[in-house]
């Protein structure tokens, strides 16, 4: 009933951070914040997970 | 201070005359009774509104000072004043959906003529409906735009119906302090398909090129989701979803009032796999009945309306499937009102009348007087209670959107206090379960 941004808030809130998540939805939650656009123009940068991490 | 001995009493009058306390000591009393040295009125006065210079020509009608003529006139409205006074009458009229017609009710008209004897005050009804419309419509427009410009916003579209039941299609933008009306489109003759939805929102969103929007909230059927896939493409950082409240009046539904459909490989029509409640739908459809009838039988009615005031009761609630969270006021309001349809019911003159009036009245007896009223009223009461507070919280425009994972998956914690206090069965838990999901 709750959609992908609604996910995305309750792991980006500093009241929540993803609290009580299970790791699975946790992880899928992340990949999608990492493959997000930044905008309606530019294409996903493939190195950016890399970058993050680094 | 120096005082002269010789010129003490001369001295004293001068203090007194400016000492606050005694001033308002010899203001608080009648004139002929204050002091004759005491020199009242020493400031000029503040002009004074048109109630109290009425109230004081009333009450001190010798006094010394000469007042001008235009302080008991009552100002001429100009233009300005006009216009202004107009605006708001007319958005009143806009803003409370009311008829234009009582634009010409005689009691409004004696009300503003009793403040300003001025004629053409008010607008008349066709200025209302045409000329002040459009340069109001226009004002509130503008209002809009310049509200929308540089703002980061969430565009809601929903479908409805107005008032003479044409499709319409309202969108607002929720901004982070407050919602906007953006347009209403009727849609008459047009399909709500996917690609019309799809390309009436990517509109809209074009026609505000300054304003950020981040998503997208429509309702939660299979039309608007295939046309989440469709602006994906167009819009690829943009979030595409679905009401949450809507879903909570879907998951309601689908308790109870679930349908039968007829499956490829069946040959009659079956409720959804594995669904506990079809005994709950047939209370629900009976309960239904016994509200239409106290409704539509007006001694039936007033009977009860009588024992119901006298126990402070509220009125019974008909249950109406567009409308959200009055299935879970019907139930309330049957249960406040148990004992006063026992009542009722259970008098030796109720079951009368022709055949057709008999069976019902014993029907409504039947499912009033069933032991089991009382607690399949409670057992619909505790499932819906859940949702009904997150209706009620969704309500509210300031709720955080972090909050809405955590309240969705605190659902079976909830349901699971109603199991162990066993008021639900399992396999009904864990039907619920699955719909929270």
């Amino acid at each position: 009933m709750y959609g992908i941004a609604h996910g995305l808030s309750y792991l980006l809130d500093p009241r929540h951070i993803g609290d009580g998540l299970p790791a699975n939805s946790q992880s899928s939650l992340e990949e999608v914040l990492i493959n997000s656009h930044v905008d309606d123009v530019t294409p996903i940068d493939d190195g950016r997970k890399e970058k993050l991490y680094i | 201070m120096l005082v002269n001995h010789h010129k003490k009493s001369e001295s004293v009058k001068v203090h007194l005359n400016k000492c606050v306390p005694f001033c308002k000591l010899m203001n608080g009393m009648e004139e002929d009774k204050r002091l004759a040295w005491y020199t009242a009125n020493k400031k000029p006065r503040k002009p004074l509104s048109m109630a109290v210079l009425v109230l004081t020509s009333l009450v001190a009608p010798n006094s010394s000072r000469q007042r001008s003529i235009k302080e008991f006139a009552i100002p001429i409205v100009n233009k300005q004043q006009k216009v202004q006074f107009q605006k708001h009458i007319v958005m009143h009229y806009y803003a409370t959906g009311s008829s234009f017609q009582q634009i010409k009710d005689i009691h409004l008209i004696a009300a503003i003529k009793t403040l300003r004897p001025d004629d053409g005050l008010l607008p008349n009804r066709r200025q209302l409906a045409t000329s002040l419309l459009d340069t109001y419509h226009e004002d509130v427009k503008t209002k809009v735009a310049k509200g929308m410009i540089g703002a980061t916003s969430c565009l809601i579209s929903n479908g409805w119906s107005n008032i003479n039941n044409d499709a319409i299609i309202n969108y607002m933008a929720a901004l982070p302090k407050f919602a906007l009306f953006l347009e209403s489109i009727l849609t008459s003759q047009q399909e709500h398909d996917h690609k019309f939805i799809a390309n009436d929102i990517e509109r809209i969103i074009r026609e505000h090129p300054s304003t950020i929007f981040v998503g997208v909230v429509t309702d939660n059927t299979s039309t608007n989701k295939k046309a989440w896939g469709l602006l994906q493409i167009t819009f690829p950082s943009h979030y595409f979803q679905g009401c949450c409240s809507h879903g909570l009046h879907l998951f309601v539904k689908d308790v109870f009032a679930a349908t039968k459909v007829k499956k490829v490989s069946q040959v009659e029509a079956t409720y959804p796999d594995q669904y506990p409640f079809e005994l709950m739908l047939e209370f629900i459809a009976c309960y239904k009945d016994v509200v239409k009838y106290f409704h539509n039988h007006h001694v039936a009615k007033a009977h009860l309306r009588d024992l119901q005031l006298s126990a402070g009761a509220r009125m019974l609630i008909q249950a109406a499937l567009t409308h959200w969270g009055t299935i879970q006021a019907m139930c309330q309001t049957l249960l406040e009102s148990e004992w006063h349809l026992h009542v009722i019911v259970t008098a030796r003159d109720f079951v009368q009348g022709t055949s057709a009036q008999k069976s019902e009245r014993s029907k409504i007896k039947e499912i009033v007087t069933d032991d089991a009223f009382v607690n399949n009223m409670r057992k619909a009461l505790a499932i819906l209670a859940p949702i009904n507070a997150l209706i009620v919280k969704y309500q509210s425009d300031k709720v955080p959107i972090s909050e809405v994972m955590p309240d969705f998956h605190n659902l079976p914690e909830e349901y699971k206090k109603v199991m162990s206090s066993n008021i639900i069965t399992r396999q009904e838990f864990e039907y619920l379960v699955v719909l929270a999901q």
